[in-house]
């Protein structure tokens, strides 16, 4: 007789629960991983941001730092600290710009890595190293993966010596272990990730989004940094080529979008057309 | 239910604030859920029963490295959790979880230290060459020596302190004044920290 009664009233309790639950329950709470909306494969956001990146770099690096150099100005690995008259080395320029990034909500990351590092912490190891020594193969096609111990996809691109600035530094370097560097080698890759596997447009626009605001955060630093110096360059529309002057962020972001925003558009459309 | 209302949530705490973090309000970490406690009560079944791919957070989120970053946000942080996600560090993730900041500094244990041990610096630098180096027993040695109590007596893991690196091995900080700092003393490094943490996360 006990039984019976717990057993009905177990029973009741469950249909309650249920009725609770889904019957009179309030709309459901968004699954993050449910999208509205067209899926692509994550490594077209991978390729997107991946070009976004290299268009930046080389701007970067060609048009500030080695014309730069030529106009008087400094760039050092110590540009952060207090009295150094210097702006950031390429690669230092990424790391601020990686480090941006994870202060953002977007779920993408970047890091820089070689084999051959000048700092032993950016040394690949394990997997990663694997799919690095693939990636540096000719035609150094980029490589992507999944890594179960964080869940995320990865992506590998190749990064070149794409300018005598990359090989002179590298080269001349105290603690580099490789001085033999020579224009177009790969030096090293960059390394994104991203937790879903499929993305949708408005996720890839958020993204590439953010990483631009990224860019544009570590480069507005540096203008900042140098209006500090015993002799700041001017800063507005004209470029190091032309002497000790440097882009304002408008001018710079300008030519940077003009290449980033057709490159963009280039990879959406070929991904649309085989849809 | 009652616990969790402000009035009540000091009598919820688990154990004694972490150094530093004796002034702050529950609100400051413990962030409420937008959606009612019906909505995850129903997301969170229908997870156990495989009709949704993610778990919902409960009342409150839960905590991760963002909560932290609102107010340590050190720009020169030479051990940024987020750096660990790599994925060459997956051995370094199984073992300490660097790449979550709670995993070294759980709260609530009245310690600043929660997990990490002086000889941890040999997961990630056991195979450190150093070409030019400057200091008087220089690195390879004292790795070989296994010496990993000295990382610590000359560099702060996070580089949140001004100072100029010592390069006398011998001078370096002593093993028993890191533990005491990792308990709740005053930092033994010398210099001032670069980046104050912000006394709130609502602070403008």
């Amino acid at each position: 007789m006990k039984n019976n009664k717990l057993c009905i009233l177990v029973s009741l309790a469950i249909v309650c629960l249920i009725v609770y639950l889904f019957k009179t329950a309030p709309p459901p709470l968004d699954d993050g991983l449910k999208k509205q909306g067209l899926q692509l494969p994550v490594s077209v956001l991978f390729n997107i941001i991946a070009e976004e990146n290299n268009v930046v770099r080389s701007l970067y690096t060609k048009e500030i730092v080695t014309q730069g150099k030529s106009a008087g100005l400094k760039f050092s690995e110590d540009w952060e600290d207090e009295g150094v008259e210097a702006g950031p080395l390429p690669a230092l320029f990424l790391r601020a710009v990686s480090q941006a990034l994870e202060k953002n909500p977007v779920p993408v990351s970047l890091f820089l890595g070689s084999d051959f590092p000048i700092s032993s912490a950016n040394a690949f190891d394990g997997q990663q190293n694997k799919v690095f020594q693939e990636v540096k193969k000719v035609p150094h096609k980029p490589a992507f993966f999944y890594a179960e111990g964080i869940k995320r996809h990865v992506a590998m691109f190749p990064d070149f010596a794409i300018a005598s600035a990359c090989v002179d530094c590298h080269n001349k370097h105290p603690d580099s272990p490789k001085t033999d560097w020579e224009l177009g080698d790969v030096m090293g890759a960059t390394t994104w990730l991203y937790p879903d596997e499929t993305v949708t447009i408005e996720e890839i626009t958020r993204t590439v989004a953010a990483l631009r605001a990224c860019f544009k955060e570590v480069y507005s630093g540096y203008l900042q940094k140098t209006q500090a110096f015993t002799l700041p360059p001017e800063i507005g529309d004209k470029w190091p080529v032309d002497g000790y002057f440097l882009p304002s962020e408008e001018v710079f972001f300008t030519r940077y979008e003009e290449q980033a925003s057709r490159q963009t558009m280039r990879i959406l459309l070929a991904e649309m057309e085989l849809k | 239910m009652l616990l969790l209302q402000t009035d009540f949530e000091r009598w919820n705490q688990p154990g004694p604030f972490n150094p530093g973090h004796e002034d702050l309000a529950c609100n400051e970490c413990h962030l409420k859920t937008k959606s009612s406690v019906r909505q995850q009560l129903q997301a969170n079944v229908q997870y156990w029963l495989g009709q949704r791919k993610t778990e919902a957070d409960f009342y409150y989120h839960k905590i991760d490295n963002k909560h932290c970053i609102a107010c340590h946000n050190m720009d020169k942080d030479l051990h940024s959790s987020y750096r660990f996600n790599e994925p060459r560090f997956n051995e370094v993730r199984e073992k300490i979880h660097p790449e979550q900041c709670v995993s070294c500094h759980k709260e609530h244990i009245g310690q600043r230290i929660s997990q990490f041990k002086i000889s941890d610096c040999q997961l990630c630098h056991e195979d450190m060459k150093i070409k030019n180096d400057p200091i008087s027993v220089p690195h390879d040695e004292l790795i070989e020596r296994k010496d990993w109590q000295t990382c610590l007596g000359c560099h702060d893991y996070h580089g949140n302190h001004d100072m100029v690196l010592e390069k006398t091995v011998g001078r370096a900080i002593k093993q028993e004044q890191l533990l005491d700092y990792f308990s709740k003393s005053e930092s033994p490094y010398l210099g001032p920290i670069i980046t104050k943490a912000r006394s709130t996360r609502y602070e403008k």
